[in-house]
């Protein structure tokens, strides 16, 4: 009778200890493709074009976008430029859900999208122009 | 991710409280204590769990989780080991209660591992201390002088020690530069590892050196560091073995232990006889024959459990342990500075080394050396000191996923 139970038994026990096993090295799993995506997630940068040679910003450095990133004269923004043609806080970009969006944040001499000049939020993509000022940044992505 | 840990909280209380249940009625009547067993370690990994996710939300579950699953084989095999004398049993699970009393201790009240960057001439001369009270104090106790006694109870320093070399070789390793640097700083590892085979602790002194190679590679990222490392270690083992009997007679035993069945390879073959037993399934819960094996509770006890639980439950074990370091290595990866990346490396491969060590000697893999296997095998000082280390991981877990959530 005991060695009977036994034997059913350990079946169980085995079948039991692959479940448990089963599940741990799914949500391990699951983990290391969360790792992945996250390495996915899109990102942005800002490339300086074309500036005025008074201003320290060499032709072809790059600002990497984060989540908000502020354009602007004061030292409070991400990106500081320090000309005249630039207001305190002039623009914002930021990025939600993959996509990237630019805001003027009301500044004097405004912010022109590939010639245009921005009075909302637009969205931004890859090789548009952004012109700031005196400045010219292309997007990429 | 919550939810999915209590299920998987409730399999291994499930699984526990069965095994426990089996033991119960396999000896001809019924007996209360396993059970009592079975709940009051259930109890204990309820409320570790409880404390670990409540207060400490960001660190890696898992470590606990697996460690605590580990144990539950050891507990259960212990009891069925020494079912006519349950105090080993006992003691074993206040072992375990006093390894998660630490564990929670040092969550709770370590300081950030990088802080103890600076002490390391403290470490390696704890280690080396450590490693040589045994020889001016210490005890012979089944063929190896490693073991030191105070008052009623027997400790092993070289458990303590490894943590300490651990923590030495983690700060040390950025001050290597170049091939004289990487010769300084290892010298004391050498020392320690030379101690270590003068006491007659082979396996601990592979897994010292296991451990030293792991964190200079991951450390360095240099080969040729590693290929000279190798090298003065077969040149030291090779010596060792025409100049200290007990390492010749180890190695002559591994390669041919039928040879000496009836007097010094008697444990190998029993145990090779004991896993070739257990088959597929095993012979079930309490319905095997381990007791043949010498020290069964101790080294031997994945022989025990292949017999019992068979190659598909041994194969489990050896799954869950895998998991536990690859767990430990990602701790590694998302911590935020090198020296409690290398710490978290160290310790993983601590006891990736100690697991290959110990089974690939019971299975005849590689040459018997009597060390424990983490988290299953009776024993006080290697219980706290795995506990120990898991703490240390479970903290640089903590601090590490600060800047991904």
């Amino acid at each position: 009778m005991i060695g009977y139970v036994g034997f059913v038994m350990k079946f169980i026990v085995i079948a039991i200890i692959y479940i448990i096993l089963f599940r741990i090295i799914k949500i391990m799993y699951l983990d290391l493709r969360g790792i992945k995506d996250r390495k996915d997630v899109k990102s942005f940068a800002l490339e300086v074009q074309d500036a005025p040679d008074s201003l320290e910003l060499s032709k072809g450095s790059v600002f990497p976008l984060h989540t908000v990133t502020n354009i602007g004269r004061k030292d409070d923004n991400h990106i500081i430029i320090n000309d005249p043609f630039i207001s305190a806080n002039h623009a914002t970009l930021f990025i939600e859900k993959g996509r990237l969006f630019i805001k003027d944040l009301e500044s004097t001499n405004g912010t022109y999208l590939n010639g245009n000049k921005i009075y909302d939020v637009e969205e931004i993509s890859d090789g548009d122009v952004i012109e700031i000022g005196r400045i010219i940044f292309k997007v990429i992505g | 991710m919550k939810k999915e840990e209590k299920t998987i909280l409730k399999s291994i209380y499930l699984v526990t409280l069965l095994m426990f249940f089996q033991l119960s009625i396999s000896f001809g009547k019924f007996d209360f204590l396993p059970i009592i067993l079975g709940f009051s370690s259930c109890i204990l990994i309820v409320s570790s769990y409880f404390i670990i996710s409540h207060f400490f939300p960001r660190g890696d579950k898992y470590l606990l989780i697996l460690s605590s699953f580990i144990t539950q084989f050891g507990l259960v095999m212990i009891y069925r080991l020494n079912s006519q004398n349950p105090i080993r049993t006992v003691k074993q699970i206040s072992f375990f209660t006093i390894g998660i009393a630490v564990y929670m201790f040092l969550v709770i009240f370590l300081p950030e591992i990088k802080k103890f960057e600076r002490l390391r001439y403290v470490y390696i001369i704890i280690t080396i201390l450590l490693l040589s009270s045994t020889l001016i104090l210490g005890r012979e106790i089944k063929g190896s002088k490693n073991w030191i006694k105070i008052g009623s109870f027997n400790m092993q320093p070289s458990e303590i020690a490894k943590l300490f070399l651990i923590l030495y070789f983690a700060s040390s390793i950025k001050y290597i530069k170049n091939y004289y640097d990487a010769l300084k700083e290892s010298i004391p590892v050498f020392i320690s590892i030379g101690l270590l085979v003068l006491e007659k602790d082979l396996g601990a002194g592979l897994i010292f050196f296991g451990i030293y190679i792991t964190m200079l590679y991951i450390g360095t990222s240099n080969f040729k560091y590693i290929l000279s490392a190798v090298i003065i270690f077969l040149f030291g083992g090779i010596a060792s073995y025409f100049i200290f009997p007990h390492v010749k007679v180890r190695v002559d035993i591994w390669l041919n232990p039928f040879a000496y069945k009836t007097g010094k390879g008697y444990q190998i073959c029993q145990s090779l006889f004991a896993i070739a037993q257990g088959g597929l399934f095993g012979t079930g819960l309490g319905l095997g024959y381990p007791q043949f094996i010498p020290e069964v509770h101790n080294d031997f006890i994945f022989s025990a459990i292949c017999e019992e639980f068979g190659l598909l439950g041994a194969s489990a074990l050896i799954l869950l342990y895998i998991l536990l370091v690859y767990r430990g290595l990602r701790t590694a990866i998302y911590a935020t500075d090198d020296y409690s990346r290398l710490v978290a490396v160290g310790i993983s491969s601590m006891l990736a080394f100690q697991i290959f060590v110990v089974i690939g000697g019971v299975t005849k893999m590689i040459p018997m050396t009597g060390i424990t296997l983490p988290f299953v095998s009776y024993g006080g000082s290697s219980m706290l000191l795995n506990f120990i280390s898991l703490g240390v991981l479970q903290k640089i877990s903590e601090s590490g996923w600060e800047g991904h959530e």
